[in-house]
């Protein structure tokens, strides 16, 4: 039997297949593009392709769009980042102490005891510290993200640039190109920058103890990581499964519960249904939800946002 | 003159219900919603907290159904060096909402006989006797007293509670029908039937439920729309909910620095002096607490509650404790929210099950 487990996130959305060893069996790394719907569809149809829906015994969601990936889909288990990613770094590696995730729009740190959450905090104040915004300023230079990191560790020089905001972070970028500071060293900047803003808003006094495991889509930048390195004054753990953490985690989650009784997993082909997302407000009680529901021709096929749970359960079939 | 007041939490049910029977006509203003922050916002200082914001939107809201008279309690002291009240008043003025305002601050601050001339400048339209009106603002102080203390237990059972879900809902319905009511004695029936439906809960004894202290500033912590209905999301999660500082709380808070009575002091290591607002009896509650988690919620940039969270990282470093941290703005996005709430009670509920081998 496999498990399969989705991370919907707002850069990309991430499937996974693991059989009960907790082995990787597949694993995909789409881009969102702002249509989540669409990207969990196209995952669905080329997993299809290998695996049959019998085979898959429990399914397990999580990242920001997992309340719609859990309608469409169908899911056993509908997680929070933070215990997914903790959960798959732990796995990976059970030495783990501190978990470093930066995504597309937040970055998360999590504490490790044994195994376990002992702690974790989120980005509140703004996207400074997130791969959004690296992404940003290598579309602004012209230089592809994936180039990023190999560049900035080129520039022995890091450009002293403020972190805080991005939107002041742009003014200092900009203003160091005008003062003929080169791309190596602006980009070992923004790294420098990057990391610094995480250290003090994400992190705010917490102690990280190694070993420390970086993970995100921006775990991926060489440039980041060895910024982290130099900040913390100690080497840094970069899973080879970096992308893919959350969706594992879930998976991970979904294995766990395999002694219980069938699945909510409504099968690969759902990734060719044509599917339409209608927003009915209920108010059937003053809770007066903004229900999301999923129509395929007509029919409601799933929904979410309903405390009550009554949409769901009207389309769980 | 009609009076009205802004709104903290269920307050407004006593103290509506306190007016009507002494015969003076009361607006209450509309329940908390994004459209109160919106005007409280326009009269507002932008740097003001969320509270401040609120409850300028409230007295909006009111002026505008007709109220020529605010009654405030205004505890001179805790926040804003005290002008707290003042601040409000001196706010509306200027945009134009001209009121009458009676600012009952503490007996202690003001003395007692003008804190007595204030009141009595309240009660000056009624044409209940001294008597009367004692009776009936003792009926209403028992009325909250025994409200908190039944609400308190609700959100204790839901942990215990078959359907969580009856629990936010009988909370609800509780301050709808007392919302209803006529007069005191007939909230004071109200209250007795849902004594006796707490009583009925289905309930599943075999249940070990996490169990979570909301603490944090006063007004976040009582005022369910500052702060996105938090212990209701947390009833639904099965969570058993306490939060000590209610109206109750606050009125034992202020009232009793004024009687001759001495309080226990106990000396304090973590944070032993006042430094306003109520950030001592935060990281009091933290320190004492006994629950498996502790969720601290404050409004942004609120000065105390600042100083607290940094001295509950150190309470949570030395001994142990889980705290969530949980700062309350204009941003109504409640998927942020939402996955820090569930991650915290996860985080719980998995350590638990390892720790406890269940």
């Amino acid at each position: 039997m496999y498990f399969l487990g989705i991370d919907v996130g707002s850069i990309s959305t991430d499937l996974v297949v693991i059989d009960e060893g907790c082995g990787i069996k597949e694993q995909l790394y789409l881009k969102t593009k702002g249509r989540p719907l669409d990207a969990i569809a196209r995952g669905l149809r080329e997993l299809g392709e290998t695996f049959d829906s019998k085979e898959i015994a429990k399914a397990g969601v999580t990242g920001s769009g997992r309340s719609l990936a859990g309608a469409f889909v169908g899911a056993d288990v509908v997680k929070n980042e933070i215990t997914t990613h903790a959960a798959a770094a732990a796995k990976i590696d059970p030495q783990v102490r501190t978990v470093i995730e930066i995504g597309g729009q937040d970055s998360k740190l999590i504490l490790l005891e044994e195994g376990l959450v002992s702690d974790f905090a989120m980005n509140t104040v703004c996207a400074a510290g997130t791969g959004s915004f690296l992404d940003r300023q290598a579309e602004r230079m012209g230089i592809p993200i994936e180039k990023f990191g190999e560049a900035a560790l080129r520039g022995k020089n890091p450009a002293p640039i403020a972190g805080r905001c991005a939107v002041f972070a742009e003014s200092d970028i900009i203003h160091q190109q005008q003062m003929g500071v080169s791309e190596e060293n602006l980009l070992a900047g923004v790294c420098r920058a990057l990391v610094n803003s995480y250290l003090s808003n994400v992190a705010q006094g917490k102690k990280l103890l190694p070993k420390i495991c970086f993970q995100g889509g921006v775990a991926a930048n060489q440039g980041l990581k060895a910024a982290f390195e130099e900040a913390l004054e100690t080497e840094i753990f970069v899973p080879r499964e970096h992308k893919i953490m959350g969706a594992y985690g879930a998976a991970l989650l979904a294995l766990e519960r395999k002694d219980a009784e069938g699945t909510a997993f409504k099968g690969f082909d759902r990734g060719r249904l044509d599917v339409e997302i209608r927003e009915t407000p209920c108010f059937d009680c003053p809770n007066q939800c903004k229900v999301v529901r999923l129509l395929h021709e007509g029919h409601a096929i799933g929904a979410f946002q309903d405390r009550c749970g009554k949409y769901q359960r009207d389309t769980a079939m | 003159m009609k009076m009205t007041f802004p709104h903290l939490g269920p307050a407004y049910l006593a103290a509506a219900l306190a007016l009507k029977e002494l015969g003076i006509p009361v607006v209450v203003p509309p329940a908390n919603t994004g459209k109160t922050l919106e005007k409280g916002k326009s009269v507002s200082p932008e740097e003001m907290c969320l509270p401040f914001k609120f409850m300028a939107g409230n007295l909006i809201e009111a002026y505008d159904m007709g109220a020529q008279c605010v009654i405030m309690p205004a505890t001179m002291g805790p926040c804003r060096l005290g002008e707290y009240g003042e601040l409000l008043k001196q706010v509306l003025d200027q945009a134009g909402y001209a009121m009458e305002w009676i600012l009952l601050d503490t007996p202690k601050a003001i003395g007692i006989k003008e804190w007595l001339r204030r009141l009595g400048t309240a009660g000056r339209e009624s044409n209940a006797t001294v008597l009367k009106a004692a009776r009936v603002l003792t009926g209403s102080v028992q009325l909250m007293l025994s409200l908190d203390r039944l609400e308190a237990k609700i959100k204790e059972q839901a942990g215990y509670a078959r359907h969580p879900g009856d629990c936010v809902k009988m909370l609800r319905s509780l301050r709808k029908e007392l919302e209803a009511s006529e007069n005191l004695r007939a909230a004071g029936r109200t209250m007795a039937k849902y004594r006796r439906a707490v009583k009925m809960l289905p309930v599943n004894s075999r249940r070990r439920p996490v169990k979570i202290l909301v603490t944090g500033e006063i007004y976040t912590s009582i005022e369910a729309s500052a702060n996105q209905n938090l212990e209701e999301q947390l009833m639904l999660m099965g969570c058993s909910v306490k939060r000590p500082v209610n109206i109750s709380w606050w009125m034992a808070h202020t009232i009793r620095p004024s009687l001759p009575v001495p309080g226990r002091q106990r000396k304090r290591v973590y944070l032993p002096y006042s430094i306003g607002g109520y950030a001592k009896e935060t990281v009091k509650e933290i320190r004492d607490s006994e629950e498996d988690g502790i969720i601290k919620i404050m409004p942004a940039g609120c000065m105390p509650e600042i100083v607290a969270k940094a001295v509950s990282n150190l309470i949570q470093e030395k001994e142990g404790k889980k705290i969530l941290h949980l700062v309350f703005d204009e941003m109504q996005a409640a998927a942020g929210y939402e996955t820090r709430i569930e991650a915290f009670v996860d985080m719980l509920e998995r350590r638990r099950r390892v720790f406890l081998g269940n």
